[in-house]
């Protein structure tokens, strides 16, 4: 038979395990920094070849079929359109999206992938767009909107 | 000791000695009789069982006083001493109290409880038993989809979360043995609800003043499940259950069982299910990324005496699912998520007085919560770490200053909410503390229900940003009340009238506060709003039912008015840095209107025909403009055939189209869907099998719930066939 001695006790000791219950509490990552961009441009030894600010451009990259371009720096602009230069966090690397990959591609110097300068290589006559990211981790952190690319 | 009741009536007398005994065995909730019940005179060692009408007998009882032993797998068991003597005369009548398992299917018209809001509460926001299994779905939500007055909010079959009268977050609070269950669910349509429904006795949708008792918006509602993962009652004998579920549509299976038994005078419980779905078929495609896969269980022991009972339990509940791609902004491949919720509780009642109607009743609840948000590679996009304690003390009082019964009580909640990866929300620590009461009173024909509520919130952020881009991230603390009435009045003994009157209060969340940043896997970059003040509002509802032998219908009617109405808005305007919209939380003053209605009438013998039906109105009060995410009208009707243990079911599932939105809100349109069920119970040896077998859709037709986030890009299931079976033991004692 159980007194109520016993249930009392019986109780302190349910509300120690209550309290004390180790359930492992894993440690969530910190908040991290973010880059934060809205805007790039590209320059190509020093002269700017295209802008693109809030996903709107009036500018269009040029290539010629069966070539490479100059190689073109990026540099990122705030919601003031001031160059803020490029994210440097841990993890983040420049990606690119080609729209038709027959008519253009990326280029990047061999040991260079992921840095902030790239080439154009025109492959045949047309027009297609280029989107350009901040990647995280592989994930997207930045997305420029689409430029114009005509190859000639 | 269980309430069972007994009652006397003529008796016959075969000998001076000796004597036969008559009587019947009926459902304590029902007044329905019971087959098959067996019965024992232990210290005559004799037995025998209930007939199909409920009516038992023994032969050559001695004088004398005995004990009766009542047992049946689906009814607790219990003994009643007897004395019989040649000149007393009876018959008797045994009420035994249903486990929530049931045989045959709930006669609506039939029910039978102790006041006139649990017969009213009963009849139309219960869900248990064998409609429970015909109406089981992968998530909690999809089991009450059909239920009056309730709608849908999803991203796909897995975060599906209930939505009652147009409210839904923060406004329905989910609850699991009244208590609250701490995850993410009410924050965003991509967090799903940790309850598993398979493993659940019976759902409640708690409206009205007692529900103050645990949360202050009266104006939404409880979602309540029962599953006693602490034993109240002795056990007697090994009990439990084991069950298998089938869908076609995501080919998902569950596994699912539970045991219960005493253990040197220790109740002790468990329950584990295991369940896994693909990707879900509609008729125009495959909804990729809408997987999941779920384990839960639970242990739980409990000491239980005369006086009360004292218990504790573990619960652990384990999702991963995906959300589906395509949307404006989001991946091309969705988002998986994986969560975690571990609760340890303690709970216990206490008897106070001998009447046994004045009692303490406690708990405390320990709840651990994890939950990240995963990019195709494996990489962590968002991480939330919940810890909350939760706990409340209640003293139920028989009369006192008119009332008949009520509860006094208080309840507090500490919360420790931390954000990682890429989200903006700063963590937050949250304390929450409550006084409440609540009065009932009956008389001959009318009850009347009122309860009070204050609460006192304080939520403080980790820092504190006067200068953020969202606004001034400080301290905030909020004192709140509510205050609901409601009486119901017996016209009739057939017909009742009833009203509720309510004030509501809600404080803001952590997230429609601090919010600042990109939300993946909702498709949205949330922007808080540090200056919120608490929602409140004023409720109204009228109500009729009406009870005949084989028609019953409830009609209401209600009107809801929120000031500070906290809602995101889809501004129109994106981010820039991602291309996600960008969603504003801001108050409002809005306005909600409707009517629900339930009709059930068995227009020939085991044949009836029942239509229920819900319309919600709701409109920001200043402009007249439709609120967002408000369901249209929608509806069930069906045909139904019960003879024995077989039961038919035909049914439509209807819904009206939603032109009314919001701006950047899509309608939806119409549509009817037609489904077919049957369930079959079969009792062999003590053992209750149930079988439910279901096609929804059978015409495969395109169809979208106006609250799906993914009905841009899928409509809901196609043709699915779903099987239930489960099987309901006792074992000895």
């Amino acid at each position: 038979m159980y007194s109520k001695k016993n249930l009392y006790i019986y109780f302190v000791v349910l509300s120690i395990i209550f309290l004390f219950s180790g359930c492992e509490d894993s440690q969530p990552l910190e908040p991290e920094d973010h880059f934060e961009a809205v805007g790039l441009r590209l320059y190509s030894s020093g002269i700017l070849e295209a802008e693109i600010f809030k996903g709107e451009t009036s500018d269009t990259l040029h290539v010629s079929a069966g070539s490479t371009g100059d190689g073109m720096e990026i540099t990122f602009l705030d919601e003031n359109k001031n160059e803020i230069g490029t994210p440097t966090e841990d993890g983040t690397y420049f990606d690119w999206e080609m729209g038709d990959t027959t008519i253009a591609v990326v280029w990047q110097h061999p040991g260079e992938e992921g840095g902030y300068e790239f080439h154009l290589t025109g492959k045949t006559p047309g027009t297609t767009t280029l989107q350009i990211f901040v990647m995280h981790h592989d994930h997207v952190d930045i997305k420029s909107g689409y430029i114009p690319v005509k190859v000639n | 000791m269980l309430p069972i009741f007994f009652s006397f009536t003529s008796l016959f007398a075969q000998s001076q000695n000796t004597c036969g005994i008559n009587g019947v065995v009926l459902n304590g909730e029902t007044n329905v009789p019971v087959p098959e019940v067996e019965l024992s005179i232990p210290d005559l060692n004799f037995f025998t069982t209930s007939d199909s009408s409920g009516s038992f007998h023994f032969h050559n009882v001695t004088e004398g006083e005995h004990e009766v032993k009542i047992s049946h797998v689906a009814f607790y068991k219990n003994s009643v001493k007897i004395k019989l003597s040649p000149e007393s005369r009876k018959d008797f009548v045994f009420y035994i109290i249903p486990k929530s398992i049931e045989i045959a299917p709930v006669v609506v018209t039939d029910v039978h409880t102790h006041s006139l809001f649990e017969q009213h509460a009963e009849i139309k926001n219960v869900l248990k038993g064998k409609e429970l299994e015909r109406e089981m779905g992968i998530t909690l939500a999809n089991t009450l989809k059909n239920e009056t007055g309730i709608a849908v909010r999803s991203m796909g079959p897995a975060p599906a979360r209930p939505v009652l009268r147009g409210l839904g977050g923060d406004r329905v609070m989910i609850s699991e043995d009244n208590s609250k269950t701490a995850d993410l669910s009410a924050s965003s349509p991509d967090h799903a609800v940790t309850v598993e429904p398979f493993s659940i006795e019976k759902i409640e949708v708690l409206r009205g003043p007692k529900i103050l008792t645990q949360t202050s918006t009266t104006i939404g509602g409880i979602v309540n499940v029962v599953r006693h993962d602490i034993p109240i009652l002795k056990a007697e004998g090994i009990s439990g259950y084991a069950g298998v579920y089938g869908e076609t549509a995501n080919k998902g299976t569950l596994g699912s069982f539970s045991l219960e038994a005493p253990v040197y005078g220790i109740n002790l419980k468990g329950d584990f299910t295991r369940r896994n779905t693909s990707d879900m078929a509609t008729p125009v495609g495959t909804l990729k990324n809408s997987y999941s896969a779920n384990t839960s269980g639970a242990l739980g022991a409990s000491y239980v005496w005369n006086d009360g009972y004292l218990g504790a339990s573990y619960r652990e509940y384990d999702l991963g699912y995906g959300i589906p791609g395509g949307f404006v902004g989001a991946h091309p491949n969705g988002v998986d998520i994986k969560l975690e919720r571990k609760q340890v509780s303690v709970k216990g009642k206490l008897n106070y007085g001998s009447t046994g109607k004045e009692y303490f009743d406690f708990s405390m609840a320990r709840v651990y919560y994890y939950h990240e948000e995963l990019e195709k590679n494996l990489s962590i996009g968002s991480q939330f770490r919940i810890l909350n304690y939760l706990g409340y003390l209640n003293y139920y009082h028989k009369s006192y200053f008119g009332w008949d019964k009520g509860i006094s009580g208080i309840s507090g909640e500490m919360r420790d909410f931390e954000i990682g990866g890429r989200v903006f929300t700063p963590p937050t620590k949250s304390l929450r503390l409550a006084s409440y009461f609540y009065e009932h009173l009956s008389s001959d024909n009318y009850n009347l229900e009122f309860s009070a509520r204050y609460e006192f919130n304080k939520i403080t952020p980790r820092y504190e940003d006067p200068q953020s881009k969202i606004g001034n991230i400080r301290e905030r603390m909020f004192n709140t009340y509510s205050v609901s009435v409601s009486g119901i009045y017996e016209l009739s003994s057939v017909v009742s009238i009833g009203a509720n009157l309510s004030r509501s209060s809600r404080v803001p969340t952590i997230e429609e506060l601090f919010s600042g940043g990109p939300h993946l896997a909702a498709y949205s970059f949330e922007v808080g709003n540090p200056e919120l003040n608490a929602e409140s509002g004023y409720g109204a509802e009228i109500f009729v039912f009406h009870r005949y032998d084989k028609l019953y219908y409830n009609i209401s009617a209600f009107a809801n008015t929120l000031d500070n109405y906290i809602i995101p808005r889809n501004t129109g305007e994106l981010n820039y840095q991602i291309f996600l919209p960008i969603y504003a939380y801001s108050d409002v003053e809005a306005a909600f209107y409707g009517v629900e209605y339930q009709v059930e009438w068995e227009f020939l013998p085991g044949f009836r025909l029942a239509n229920t039906g819900a319309y919600t109105y709701g409109e920001f009060k200043e402009s007249g403009a439709p609120l967002p995410q408000i369901p249209p009208y929608k509806g069930k009707i069906e045909l139904s055939y019960t003879a024995a243990n077989l039961s038919l079911f035909v049914n439509t599932e209807y819904a009206a189209a939603q032109k009314r939105v919001d701006l950047f809100e899509v309608n939806t349109s119409g549509y009817a869907v037609l489904n077919v069920s049957t369930q079959y119970s079969l009792n062999a040896l003590g053992v209750i099998h149930n079988f439910s077998l279901n096609m929804d859709n059978v015409l495969n037709k395109e169809y979208r719930n106006h609250l799906s986030w993914v009905k841009s890009i899928m409509p809901e299931a196609g043709r699915n066939f779903r099987f239930t079976y489960k099987m309901y033991f006792n074992i000895g004692e």
